[in-house]
């Protein structure tokens, strides 16, 4: 009895964190580069019950009644990393990837980020960086140099200055892209990845990548969960009154 | 509970922000050199799951930071596109087609950049904008003998007298390195607050731009894409806050189990 108590509260605690992970996707429904997240939840491991019964010898031996779960727990988290719709801008600095791979970031100063969002800005410094000022990688993961505003980024990704290659832009991507860790601000990490080369891949100069967050989806997620919430808060209710009963009721003489 | 309202309290605010930035756009659509202010929106640093109570299974590493906190808008960027050229009856009224920029000198001699000018001849026989500015230009001569009506301007920015067509000055265009890094300080005035590297048009003025007389440029706000925006960013406010109802309904069910 206490144990179907735990198995339903385990079911209302996961619940919570998919409608957190569901909100988090409304609020970034408008994100450059935003990719759409899910929780993808499984059963507890289940074990199996036993029961001590007697012969009748007046021997006792172990019968396997079955096997039983208790409740529901986070599995892992799935981001999908379908292409959201490109759109056109008035920015230089703006970029997309139409294909496969990501920009490579210096996220931190031992860590290197990957992200589909190219919205970036020039710094104080002329260095290309993200609107958060983390600078992006291209060749041989040193930082790019741009200096001026002015600049055009041919669909190879090759940065060229008054018409002179200044850089270019390293697009990889991964062969276990499940692999990759959200860090936030549409950035992604992986431990132990190893770096693939993309092919057909375009850099479009003056156009970002929206999210591809579909809010219908999302509003539809939001109804199941709420629901699945309210079923394990009844289950709860049910199990209380039945146990009211065998404390109050059973045995009152 | 209180986490994941905070999330969608993150969506709601900074659509909030981003419709503020819209209304101003859309305030300005017939402001004279105004540039539309833009904001982006970024997702929030994430945490771990591991310290929240979170049923977790065995093959998730508790420190993969699954959990997610929502939303937050850029800082404001401004989009330094062209603005159309509109003619008027002003012969006075200066444009620029190109990417350079006027220059005037504020009270304290600072360099401030403009997009557009009303030229006139001060007092004291200098080149003045419509707010009393010294216009910064070259091989300039004393105009005090000379009306408003006798300057000519031609499209490489030299000034010259009507009658006789003597060359009394030549304007000077300026090009930012970057244009973000520009301040606006009212009035259509950008300052260069980090003093900046400004490039000078001194002997290349057509690269710069070429100079319209009696035009005024319009802002670059562009109304329909501005109300498409605010439909989207309205709805999406709308359903952030659709989103805090669900997760309050879902607390009020918690709070509910003891009926």
């Amino acid at each position: 009895m206490m144990r179907a108590l735990f198995t339903a509260t385990s079911g209302m605690i996961v619940q919570e964190r998919k409608q957190a992970n569901v909100m988090n996707n409304l609020a970034n429904v408008q994100t450059v580069g935003f990719k759409v997240e899910d929780l993808i939840t499984k059963e507890v491991q289940q074990s199996t019950l036993q029961n001590r019964e007697r012969l009748e010898t007046g021997e006792s031996y172990m019968r396997e009644i079955g096997k039983i779960g208790f409740g529901t727990q986070i599995d892992k988290l799935f981001v999908d990393f379908e292409q959201g719709m490109l759109e056109e801008t008035h920015r230089n600095t703006d970029f997309a990837i139409d294909g496969e791979g990501f920009f490579k970031i210096q996220w931190n100063e031992n860590e290197i980020g990957y992200t589909r969002n190219g919205e970036f800005q020039v710094d104080l410094n002329g260095y290309l960086c993200t609107l958060e000022g983390k600078r992006v990688l291209g060749r041989e993961d040193q930082p790019i140099r741009i200096g001026s505003n002015e600049f055009v980024v041919e669909e190879d990704g090759r940065i060229l200055v008054d018409g002179i290659q200044r850089n270019q832009f390293q697009i990889v991507t991964f062969d276990t892209i499940e692999e990759l860790n959200p860090l936030g601000q549409s950035v992604y990490s992986i431990e132990n990845g190893i770096e693939v080369d993309v092919n057909n891949t375009k850099i479009l100069q003056k156009h970002l990548e929206k999210s591809n967050v579909n809010p219908l989806e999302e509003m539809v997620k939001m109804i199941e969960i709420s629901r699945t919430y309210e079923s394990n808060q009844r289950i709860i209710q049910s199990l209380d009154r039945v146990l009211e009963k065998s404390v109050n009721q059973v045995g009152r003489v | 509970m209180r986490d994941i309202l905070n999330i969608g309290k993150s969506g709601m605010q900074s659509f909030q922000e981003k419709t503020d930035i819209l209304s101003n756009n859309i305030a300005n659509v017939n402001t004279e050199g105004y540039k539309r202010i833009n904001k982006s929106f970024i997702e929030l640093v994430r945490t771990e799951a591991g310290h929240l109570g979170t049923p977790l299974s065995e093959d998730l590493n508790s420190e993969k930071r699954i959990m997610s906190s929502g939303a937050k808008t850029s800082s404001e960027y401004r989009d330094f596109q062209q603005g159309a050229l509109i003619q008027t009856n002003d012969r006075l009224q200066l444009a620029i087609d190109g990417m350079g920029y006027f220059g005037v000198e504020d009270s304290n001699n600072q360099t401030l950049l403009t997009r557009n000018i009303r030229v006139s001849i001060s007092g004291n026989g200098n080149l003045v904008d419509q707010n009393g500015l010294k216009i910064i230009m070259t091989e300039q001569r004393n105009l005090s003998r000379y009306s408003n009506e006798d300057l000519e301007v031609s499209e490489s920015g030299g000034i010259f007298i009507k009658e006789g067509g003597a060359k009394v000055g030549q304007l000077t265009l300026f090009k930012p390195e970057n244009e973000q890094r520009l301040l606006s300080v009212g009035k259509g005035y950008y300052g260069n607050p980090d003093s900046m590297a400004i490039t000078q048009s001194t002997g290349r003025e057509r690269s710069f731009g070429n100079i319209r007389q009696g035009y005024k440029e319009n802002s670059n706000v562009d109304l329909g894409e501005e109300i498409v925006e605010l439909i989207i960013t309205q709805r999406a406010y709308q359903m952030n806050s659709k989103s805090i109802e669900a997760a309050d309904d879902m607390w009020k069910t918690a709070n509910n189990l003891r009926g």
